[in-house]
């Protein structure tokens, strides 16, 4: 089984910044996927992904309860994509009056599941992101947020209501 | 189960987190209620979605590009803690001074104070040029050492400025300069230099010091440095970035990069009062400053012993005095070459006449002593001749070298005729007279 975030971090405040190499090749998707769900520029999604995972590495000393490493991270994602919209004006939450920019590169987007994904409450996105974007298991997002499974599968049958009420909405 | 509980159970039951025997009763659950089936179709369908979106989202592995750029960041950071390094190492050899101890420990305790005053007042966000402006204020006293890589030693200057902002009193000490080691102080009403080499004491006053010592000032007072940041940021010459950690011992730095010219400068600047710790400049893409200024002592005050040459000069220096008496002979209606020559001819004249006063006076305005202790030796007795003025331009606009033959008599009692290197006449705006014509030089 790969390593806990706790330990990989550990291992990073321990002076071995090559082990943040780990933590990036398993959130990188959820964190791409998190800004998308705030912007439709591509480019500048991966500047904000590779911007945040300097920034968190820069502050995993101020990282309280190392095992909350995803929330966090996600944390870090919203003030970059944030800054981002500040700075260049083109980073826009995504609404019904604002369609991807990346429409027609990709016709084959779920682009109503993304706007409905956009509006879903921070806590339902990460766990959402964290199941599906980083592949994790319920046992394994339970053991990397430190709660107990049954917390984890009810979050997430709260998250799949929300997301399928936000879906018949659009509809 | 009922429909209730077999909802609840939709997530355990596609994470494949059900017993064997819960599974069953879920499946045969749903044959049977089509309410459930159909609820639980809309929530498998999400499912898929989510599955497939996320398959979908095709990455570029960025692993390399934030792992670069966090040793990129990680070297500048500890290039900066380099920096803050050298100024500690700076500070502990200044330690090492009895005298400066009890200094450190006036300082410390003034910035405490300072520290306590700014953060009742504000609590700092980002800083700018005109936070710290404003921080030197009420800053009175300050002590410069400016290091440069072609020196051995710093220059070291020390300034008092009255209430009102303007500079009061200051002192520069120049170990390594063309004249060899001088110390300067400087009031607005006299200048004095001690050139150590030469052992000589000018005591003047002329728009060419004001100029160098408002040059000198400029460069050094760090509320003058930041206000000339600010016009030049307005005016569009620089950009100014400012990094500040959010570790509040650590130094905030103004990073400014000249727009058109490869320079740029490092302001550090201490967090807890606003103060500029240290100055780097770069003139290219050198990763060293060829000038590194550090900031001492703030509010530490001077005693008014160290603005005056008084008490620190040998008894035997040449007192060059242009300050308290009428030095040279007056230009009137000649011209330059006529001054320059006329000014040669008065000079050895009074040699002849053996009037040293007159001598010295033209001398630059040495002491009759000293002009008696210089020239008497020579033993003058005529002028034979004074020659064409050959202009000095490196020793200023007025200034002339006259080449001439006087004759002298030897200590064998001989009549000679000795040619000196030819007198180098000046006056000029840049004088403490510029009217009046001296020698300073050429015998």
């Amino acid at each position: 089984m790969a390593e806990s975030d706790k330990y990989l971090v550990e291992l990073c405040l321990d002076g071995r910044p090559d082990e943040f190499r780990h933590l990036v090749r398993r959130y990188q998707k959820a964190v791409t996927a998190y800004l998308a769900s705030k912007s439709g520029n591509r480019t500048n999604i991966e500047e904000a992904v590779q911007e945040t995972f300097v920034r968190a590495y820069f502050n995993l000393s101020d990282l309280k309860k190392l095992e909350s490493f995803p929330s966090w991270l996600l944390g870090i994602a919203k003030n970059v994509a944030k800054e981002q919209l500040r700075n260049k004006a083109d980073f826009a939450e995504l609404d019904s009056s604002t369609e991807p920019q990346t429409k027609e590169q990709n016709t084959e987007d779920d682009f109503e599941l993304q706007r409905a994904f956009a509006k879903l409450p921070d806590s339902y996105r990460e766990i959402l992101l964290l199941r599906f974007y980083a592949n994790q298991s319920c046992q394994q997002i339970a053991e990397n947020l430190d709660m107990p499974i049954g917390s984890v599968t009810k979050t997430l049958s709260r998250a799949y209501s929300q997301l399928r009420q936000l879906l018949e909405v659009q509809k | 189960m009922i429909c209730t509980e077999i909802r609840e159970l939709f997530v355990d039951y596609l994470e494949g987190l059900l017993s064997e025997k819960q599974k069953l009763q879920f499946e045969l659950h749903l044959k049977t209620c089509c309410d459930c089936k159909n609820e639980f179709y809309q929530i498998d369908m999400i499912n898929q979605r989510l599955t497939s979106a996320a398959k979908k989202i095709s990455i570029i592995s960025i692993e390399n590009a934030v792992f670069d750029k966090i040793i990129c960041k990680q070297n500048e950071r500890l290039k900066q803690a380099e920096r803050f390094n050298r100024g500690l190492k700076i500070m502990r050899k200044i330690m090492k001074n009895r005298i400066t101890k009890f200094a450190v420990a006036a300082v410390i305790l003034i910035v405490v104070i300072l520290s306590l005053n700014i953060f009742e007042k504000t609590v700092p966000t980002a800083f700018g040029i005109e936070r710290v402006i404003e921080a030197y204020n009420n800053i009175r006293y300050l002590h410069v050492k400016e290091y440069r890589a072609n020196r051995q030693e710093p220059w070291e200057f020390w300034i008092k400025s009255n209430e009102q902002g303007n500079i009061d009193k200051a002192r520069y000490y120049l170990p390594e300069t063309e004249d060899g080691p001088k110390l300067i102080t400087w009031t607005p009403e006299k200048a004095e230099i001690w050139f150590k080499k030469k052992n000589s004491h000018l005591i003047f006053q002329s728009i060419k010091i004001e100029k160098w010592m408002k040059t000198l000032i400029e460069q050094s007072q760090p509320k003058l440095v930041m206000e000339k940041l600010l016009e030049k940021q307005k005016a569009g010459i620089i950009d100014v970035n400012t990094i500040t950690p959010a570790n509040k011992q650590e130094p905030a730095v103004i990073h400014v990069t000249y727009k058109i010219i490869p320079k740029q400068e490092l302001y550090f600047i201490n967090q807890a009062t606003n103060l500029i710790s240290s100055i780097e400049l770069y003139d290219d893409n050198s990763s060293e400053p060829f000038s590194l200024r550090e900031f001492y002592e703030y509010n530490v005050p001077i005693d008014d012993k160290m603005f005056t040459l008084k008490d620190e000069i040998p008894e035997n220096v040449t007192v060059v005095d242009q300050l308290n008496q009428l030095i040279g002979i007056p230009q009137g209606d000649m011209t330059d070459e006529d001054a320059a020559k006329e000014t040669v001819r008065q000079f050895f004249q009074a040699l002849i006449d053996k009037d040293y006063k007159k001598a010295g006076l033209i001398y630059a305005g040495i002491s009759e002593e000293k002009a008696k202790e210089r020239f008497a030796k020579l033993n003058v007795t005529a002028i034979i001749s004074i020659g064409t003025p050959v202009p000095l331009p490196e020793c200023g606009l007025h200034s002339f070298r006259v080449a001439c033959e006087v004759e002298i008599v030897g200590a064998d009692g001989q009549k000679k005729i000795w040619k000196p290197y030819g007198p180098a006449t000046r006056s000029g705006d840049d004088e403490m007279h510029p009217d009046r014509w001296i020698i300073h030089g050429g015998i």
